[in-house]
């Protein structure tokens, strides 16, 4: 019975070159719309990762860095690289604020560094190390502002001079700016607090045991590993998204359950009379059934390969097009996708086996 | 040992009812009938007598309500729904009045259909169906899809497709109800020739009296049962576009035209005439016999 499913459907291939199309679209926007949360929960996180400190010791209760506040005393900052097993202690100011020119402006983490250790990692065109007045801010967001190095715009609502711009670290929510420390300190008159301090270890001791000697020998303080950091900040920033993404895939599966049932059911009702042929000869309720599901698998498979194949060259183009927007698609979604087209395929065969069922080979006598 | 049962199709006793109550109607009531080997039997009788609903439930498509059957001595009633279907497959074979071929599928592809069914599709299946096509005129015709073939091609793919498996019993309602005269005694020869020349059993259910002559036996169907056939039953009027005799009585295609009643020898030459009236009316007195 599989030739004569192919054969049927490829006898009405225009309707199912359209199913085939709305089952690679909605699968496509699904992935999309994952896509732009994963690029962009990416993004969140980039700076932490680049950074890679053994250990993240902040404000007591701060585990991560996206949309957190976490003020440390100096002095305490100032203790730690006196621990045993601290190879390096680099402090870190980080205030949530906005960046601004002319009328436009960025929500952004400002991020005050004094050490080449905290400077942004990935690569930058003009200066790496900001200084007093200056700002290294990212390229999708100097594309936005318009603006190049050596102009000047708005930050903490401080005009300061743009001496580098930086790939990456840049996403519909938020932007990184680099300023010089001490200059934000001043501004922000937080003489006495640092956000975060990066520890990196010396040879030979290990993670759990220093975090526990920084927390007996500093009060008020958290101590996360690295792994640990940015695994919070990714479920932080991908929560945000998180909704949307399971209400797009649901929507989207049952778009393509929809259009793949309901053509499924149609060729029932058109060929419902060779399926009484085929009954009347001798096929079995479950080789016509077989059929019927290699129909709804076939259209559902092309379907989600389409999908693919459009998805993959779409990541680039719209990086291209759309600088400002972060897009990845992760592999685990193309695989969630897949069983997916499978659960479709299954489910949309309910009805029309129904019809199946019902059909009487006596029909072949009206 | 299997010892050969002398009769193809032995039933008793079969009846079937439609609806409940009032409206209940008694499509076969009590028919019994037994058809040997290489015997060509037509049932006849006037519409709505039964005649489809007793080749159903011969065919195994339909459950009689009581009564038995029995092909090539396997009683009917004893199988499952599964078995059945393979019983079908392997010791029925079917001819429609519209051909129903599978439309996706050349004439080959149609032929080799119930082999799979059967006894598997296999290079023996496929050399069958290759000498089936060359013995019935269609060795041309291989890959046609029915839609490229013509009425009497596509009702000689049909007699292919039941042949394919072999089966001792071949059943066939109104096999020539869609050809025209020459098509349609083209095929009731290769039926004949069938149950003649390779001892199947051959079942015809017809309105078309112009077959009679190639049967072996009539049976008369009316009311749901096997009477003595009327005296007197016909009533001849010819066809006014192929010019064959028609019984007006029992002639299903039928058109009025100018409060005149045609009859015809198919649905083709009803459908031709209904196309230009004028052409065939033109001397309407020739066709009343």
């Amino acid at each position: 019975m599989v030739d004569w499913a192919l054969k049927t459907l490829w006898r009405d291939r225009r309707f199912a070159l359209a199913v085939i199309l709305g089952v690679a679209f909605s699968l496509l926007l699904a992935t999309l719309v994952e896509g732009m949360f994963v690029g962009e929960s990416r993004q969140v996180i980039a700076y932490p990762r680049d950074l890679s400190p053994d250990l993240w010791v902040a404000q007591e209760g701060v585990t991560n860095m996206h949309m957190s506040t976490s003020f440390i005393n100096v002095a305490d900052a100032y203790a730690i690289p006196d621990i045993s097993g601290v190879g390096m202690a680099t402090p870190l100011l980080y205030i949530n604020g906005f960046v601004a020119h002319g009328d436009q402006q960025t929500f952004a983490y400002i991020v005050g560094t004094n050490s080449e250790r905290t400077e942004p990692v990935q690569p930058v065109q003009g200066q790496a190390s900001p200084g007093p007045g200056e700002v290294i801010i990212p390229r999708a967001l100097a594309r936005k502002f318009q603006v190049d190095i050596d102009d000047i715009i708005q930050v903490a609502n401080e005009p300061v001079r743009i001496t580098g711009i930086v790939e990456g670290y840049f996403s519909m929510a938020n932007s990184i700016a680099f300023v010089d420390l001490d200059w934000l300190r001043d501004r922000l008159d937080l003489s006495s607090a640092v956000s975060f301090v990066l520890v990196d270890l010396a040879p030979g001791f290990t993670p759990a045991n220093v975090s526990e000697d920084i927390r007996r020998r500093i009060d008020g303080v958290s101590v996360t590993e690295q792994a640990r950091f940015l695994a919070n900040d990714q479920t932080l920033a991908l929560q945000m998204g998180g909704e949307l993404i399971a209400i797009m895939s649901v929507v989207s599966a049952l778009v393509a359950m929809l259009v793949v049932s309901w053509f499924v059911t149609l060729l029932v009702a058109r060929y419902r009379a060779e399926l009484a042929i085929a009954k009347a000869v001798g096929a079995g309720n479950a080789q016509l059934l077989f059929a019927i599901l290699i129909q709804a698998l076939l259209l559902s498979a092309l379907g989600f390969a389409l999908s693919v194949a459009c998805a993959i060259p779409l990541e680039p183009l719209l990086a291209r097009w759309r600088p400002d927007v972060a897009i990845h698609l992760p592999m685990v979604s193309f695989q969630r996708n897949a069983v997916l087209t499978l659960i479709i395929a299954v489910i949309a065969t309910v009805i029309p086996v129904r019809r199946v069922l019902r059909v009487d080979p006596a029909e072949v006598f009206k | 040992m299997t010892v050969e049962s002398p009769q193809l199709i032995a039933a008793n006793g079969l009846v079937k009812s439609f609806g409940r109550g009032q409206t209940q109607v008694r499509a076969v009531n009590q028919v019994s009938l037994r058809i040997g080997r290489g015997e060509l039997v037509l049932i006849m009788g006037p519409s709505g007598s039964g005649k489809t609903t007793l080749l159903s439930m011969l065919g195994a498509l339909l459950k009689p309500d009581q009564g038995t059957i029995a092909i090539d001595g396997q009683p009917l009633e004893q199988m499952s729904s599964r078995r059945i279907a393979r019983f079908r497959a392997r010791r029925m074979g079917f001819v429609f009045q519209a051909f129903n071929l599978m439309s996706a599928l050349s004439a080959r592809d149609n032929i080799l259909f119930p082999a799979r069914f059967g006894e598997g599709v296999s290079d023996t299946t496929r050399e069958r169906a290759d000498r089936l096509m060359d013995r019935l005129g269609l060795g041309h015709r291989r890959d046609a899809l029915p839609a490229m073939l013509s009425g009497g091609e596509q009702q000689r793919v049909a007699i292919a497709r039941a042949l394919i498996n072999d089966p001792p019993v071949i059943l066939a309602d109104e096999p020539t109800g869609n050809l025209d005269s020459a098509r349609g005694q083209e095929v009731m020869m290769i039926l004949h020739d069938i149950a003649r020349d390779e001892g199947k059993s051959v079942l015809i259910v017809t309105h078309d009296p112009r077959v009679e002559e190639v049967a072996d036996r009539v049976l008369w169907l009316e009311d749901g049962a096997i009477r003595d056939r009327p005296p007197q039953e016909y009533e001849w009027a010819r066809d006014p576009v192929c010019g064959m005799r028609v019984d007006r009585q029992t002639a299903t295609n039928r058109f009025l035209h100018q409060d005149r009643e045609y009859v015809f020898c198919s649905s083709r030459c009803r459908e031709r005439f209904i196309a230009d009236p004028k052409h065939y009316v033109a001397a309407p007195d020739q066709y009343t016999l």
